[in-house]
């Protein structure tokens, strides 16, 4: 899983140490906030017991699953954009070699 | 914690890429251990007429953080479940593709 949750592609510029890295701290910054995000939404705040209920195990599970699909589509959304904001950035850059051709 | 989606690195970065992974789990050992303490104080400790935590506060904290714990624990085998499926099912379709 890359940075938006797609498939892996070879990486290009940045440093290959410097990539893999930062994939890490991202995967524990996403499961330390779907561990905290599942836990306030699932688990009743009483504390009566140490242990999880039943129902707050099976809340547990489908919270895991539709984070994570949420996370899939907030990540398309946000290659669209980048896709978008390129493609102005390059009819820009366009334009700009146009008129400075003159 | 280990995770399976790691680029392929060449092998002369792989120990220093080890090393930070060990400085990434140290950080976030500490940062678990704030993150609780205040996740647990919050719903347990609501009145401050004495100075130290009543039985009650106390066994609420305690059973708040192994409940904390519990589903952390819970989420990694859901995680590692989903990202196991999604990687035979990348598997699969490249195979198919040949």
């Amino acid at each position: 899983m890359n940075f938006f949750g797609q498939k892996e592609e070879q990486p290009k510029g940045p440093d290959p140490l410097f990539a893999a890295t930062t994939e890490m701290e991202m995967y524990t910054d996403l499961f330390n906030k779907m561990a905290s995000t599942c836990f306030s939404k699932c688990a009743s705040q009483k504390h009566k017991e140490p242990d999880l209920a039943l129902g707050e195990m099976s809340c547990t599970d489908r919270c895991v699953a539709k984070y994570l699909e949420a996370q899939e589509k907030v990540g398309m959304v946000l290659q669209r954009a980048n896709e978008v904001q390129a493609k102005q950035a390059q009819a820009l850059a366009d334009m700009q070699n146009a008129l400075g051709g003159r | 914690m280990s995770m399976e989606g790691i680029p392929n690195l060449p092998p002369h970065l792989q120990g220093e890429f080890m090393r930070n992974l060990e400085n990434i789990q140290m950080k976030d050992s500490l940062r678990l251990y704030n993150h609780l303490v205040q996740t647990c104080f919050t719903p347990c400790v609501t009145s401050f007429r004495s100075k130290s935590l009543d039985k009650y506060e106390t066994s609420c904290v305690e059973h708040c953080a192994e409940r904390y714990i519990k589903m952390t624990q819970r989420v990694g085998l859901r995680f590692a479940e989903s990202q196991a499926l999604q990687q035979k099912r990348a598997a699969e379709a490249a195979a198919g593709g040949k």
